[in-house]
């Protein structure tokens, strides 16, 4: 609805300022969209695909050519750029895809599932693709599976499920959201019981466990919490020998909003 | 300007595909080429005429007349018989391109000389002759027999003693009608008198025969101001057939290409830019246009120069590209919107366009056989491909303006409807 593909049925969206039902065009015009197929013309060149493309955007002339270099630069396919895309593998092809989404400089960019399938190399190309436009000033609507891309590329991530936005937010406030604690394991150079029922006393931690010398503190925030257990510790006269913290991820907070039931 | 980039992307993707450039362009070529190369050659510019090979025939004369009349008394035979005149007939000058004959004495000689292929027929006159034409009823008298695999050769032999055999016929209503005629005024002729009539009417006859020849093989008169060959006019009918045929399925297979982007994804990214559904259509419309005109101009001036093939007046032929060209680009988008993949698309290849396509090439087929061409016309004109055919036919004889006008009319008529239903259907689809 928002690449303006479906008309809502009822309802509507604001696109930059513009609506999806009354105002498509101007929508169309702010919006670039990398569909999660390849959506190009195989016996055409990256270059005639980038031309065609933009020429469907309105771009002509000299304003084309000089875009079209511009973003074969960023993909890194200016080698490559005469060669039929039908030629290219996989990551190139979805490179030149996400490309065509670049060409009329939109504000709002529309990703879905862009790193679907290819090699580790690419991937991390248009993933760095998608920070550089980003910081660049550029909207990325991200659409992706991999919890870990959402963690590293997102300012605010959305949960879907079952067609539903289930939760949006900043990650932080996502975990806030669901209650989920950072982890915070420590060894010490002894063991003193009283030390760890202290521990539990403190504010922010909610339980703390011991297992095989591994002692483990679970907290809403960690950062509050550690200067704390260093206090107590040094006042015990125990000494923490290691730390590790790991603060809860957007997968813990997917499954725990969606579920482990398994999705068709 | 966008969809002329639709096209122009479109006519590329078409004019780089090998299967595409063979179905459009050496399928038609390559049939007609071989109609071209059954009907005996191709006809090249230093061979504009149409000839017929020369038929080879034994004959036996055992004719014995009539003793009583001597049917041509200015030669030296005091008793020349029909038969001698039909043998004179078929030995003439000039008959000589058509027919050489050898005489034999006997009905075996001249049968076996068929069936061991000396000879392509065999005329046998009976002794009787002469007394079937005298009493009126030659007809049957002279048994023809010929190698049963032929039809143009012992065709022209039959016909030419059909000619000669009905002149005989002519002979006995002339003394007939002659005699009666006299009668009734109260003159009686004397047989000798009867025999001169005979013998004056059947010397004139002779006569004008060897002067004027019986059987006068030319090419149909041309309405060009160069003539175009026999072959190369049978040969256009069949041309402009095939290339009504395979342009229709050129407008089916450019409105597949509809089909073809919504699998692929790049037609839902289309309208994801600032590229309207109507633009877009627009655009494949106009591809389909441009292809099915270019396919046909190649495939006429490839013809003309290969198979001496004319086409007709330059406007003419114009009215009957353009509007065959929108038909056939509105007949794909219009069967393209009842599918929904390109697997649904062989079907409609298979079935639709190959039977709308036969039922147009049903006034092709049946030209040659008059109780079936009236019929043939009439249900080619059921479908658009029977109008293009139409229009081309009319444009290559130089009709009327007003009739391929007419066709075209029509033509734009089945543009219009299967365009606004296509269209409308995919609108609804792609909203």
């Amino acid at each position: 609805m928002l690449s303006c593909l479906l008309e809502p049925d009822s309802g509507d969206a604001l696109v930059m300022g513009h609506s999806v039902s009354a105002e498509r065009q101007l929508v169309k015009a702010s919006i670039g969209v990398v569909p999660q197929e390849v959506a190009l013309y195989g016996d055409l060149s990256a270059r005639e695909n980038l031309l065609f493309w933009g020429k469907m955007q309105d771009l002509r002339g000299i304003p084309l050519a000089r875009r079209v270099d511009e973003v074969l630069e960023v993909i890194g396919l200016v080698d490559r750029q005469k060669d039929r895309v039908s030629t290219y593998s996989g990551g190139m092809k979805r490179r030149v895809n996400i490309a065509v989404a670049l060409l009329h400089k939109p504000a709002l960019v529309i990703m879905d599932e862009p790193t679907v399938g290819i090699d580790p190399q690419s991937r991390r190309s248009i993933l760095d693709n998608v920070k550089q436009l980003r910081d660049q000033g550029m909207t990325v609507l991200y659409t992706t599976h991999y919890m870990e891309e959402a963690q590293e590329l997102s300012d605010h991530v959305g949960i879907m499920d079952h067609g539903k936005l289930v939760a949006v937010g900043t990650q932080r406030e996502l975990v806030a959201s669901v209650g989920e604690l950072d982890r915070i394991q420590l060894r010490l150079n002894g063991t003193a019981e009283s030390l760890l029922e202290n521990w539990k006393t403190l504010e922010d931690i909610h339980d703390v466990t011991s297992k095989d010398g591994v002692v483990s503190v679970f907290a809403t925030d960690s950062n509050r919490v550690l200067p704390r257990l260093f206090e107590s510790a040094a006042a015990a006269g125990v000494r923490i020998v290691s730390v590790d913290v790991q603060e809860p991820n957007l997968e813990a907070v997917f499954l725990h909003l969606t579920g482990r039931a398994l999705r068709d | 300007m966008r969809a002329f980039d639709i096209a122009l992307k479109d006519i590329r993707h078409s004019f780089t595909s090998l299967f595409g450039l063979i179905f459009m362009f050496v399928v038609p070529l390559l049939i007609v080429g071989l109609f071209a190369v059954a009907f005996g050659g191709t006809a090249t510019s230093d061979d504009k005429t149409f000839t017929v090979p020369t038929t080879k025939i034994v004959l036996v004369n055992l004719d014995e007349g009539d003793q009583a009349i001597d049917l041509d008394p200015s030669d030296a035979d005091p008793s020349t018989t029909a038969g001698d005149i039909l043998t004179h007939v078929l030995s003439s000058d000039a008959l000589q391109k058509l027919v050489a004959v050898t005489t034999v004495t006997s009905v075996n000689a001249a049968r076996n000389a068929v069936d061991t292929r000396a000879a392509q027929v065999a005329v046998i006159i009976p002794a009787t002759f002469t007394k079937a034409c005298l009493q009126g009823a030659p007809q049957g008298a002279v048994e023809i027999y010929q190698d049963p695999t032929l039809t143009l050769g012992p065709g022209i032999v039959r016909a030419i003693i059909s000619q000669s055999v009905d002149e005989f016929t002519s002979v006995r209503i002339m003394q007939s009608t002659v005699t009666m005629s006299l009668a009734a005024t109260g003159i009686t002729l004397s047989p000798d008198q009867a025999g001169q009539a005979v013998q004056q009417f059947v010397s004139e006859t002779l006569a004008a025969q060897t002067n004027v020849g019986a059987i006068d093989v030319e090419a149909p008169p041309a309405k060009q101001q160069k003539p175009a060959s026999f072959l190369a006019t049978i040969l256009a009918v069949y041309m402009a057939a095939m290339m009504v045929f395979y342009v229709y399925y050129t407008g089916t297979a450019g409105a597949e290409s509809i089909l073809l982007e919504q699998e692929q994804g790049t037609l839902q990214r289309l309208f994801t830019t600032r590229t309207t559904p109507a633009v877009v259509m627009q655009g494949k419309m106009l591809a389909i246009l441009l292809t099915t005109a270019l396919q046909m101009l190649v495939l006429m001036l490839v013809a003309a120069l290969a198979l001496g093939i004319r086409w007709g007046g330059i406007l003419p032929i114009a009215i009957a590209l353009v509007s065959t060209a929108l038909c056939a680009s509105a007949f794909g988008i219009f069967l393209m919107s009842f599918l929904r993949t390109t697997r649904q698309a062989g079907v409609v290849f298979g079935g639709v366009v190959t039977a709308t396509g036969m039922l147009a090439l049903a006034s092709v087929f049946t030209m040659n056989v008059p109780s079936a061409a009236r019929l043939g016309q009439r249900v080619a004109l059921f479908v658009p491909q029977g109008w293009s055919l139409l229009a081309f036919r009319q444009a290559m004889d130089g009709a009327p303006l007003g009739q391929l006008l007419t066709s075209a009319a029509v033509l734009l008529a089945w543009t219009a409807v299967m365009f606004l239903v296509g269209r409308a259907r995919m609108a609804r689809r792609f909203a």
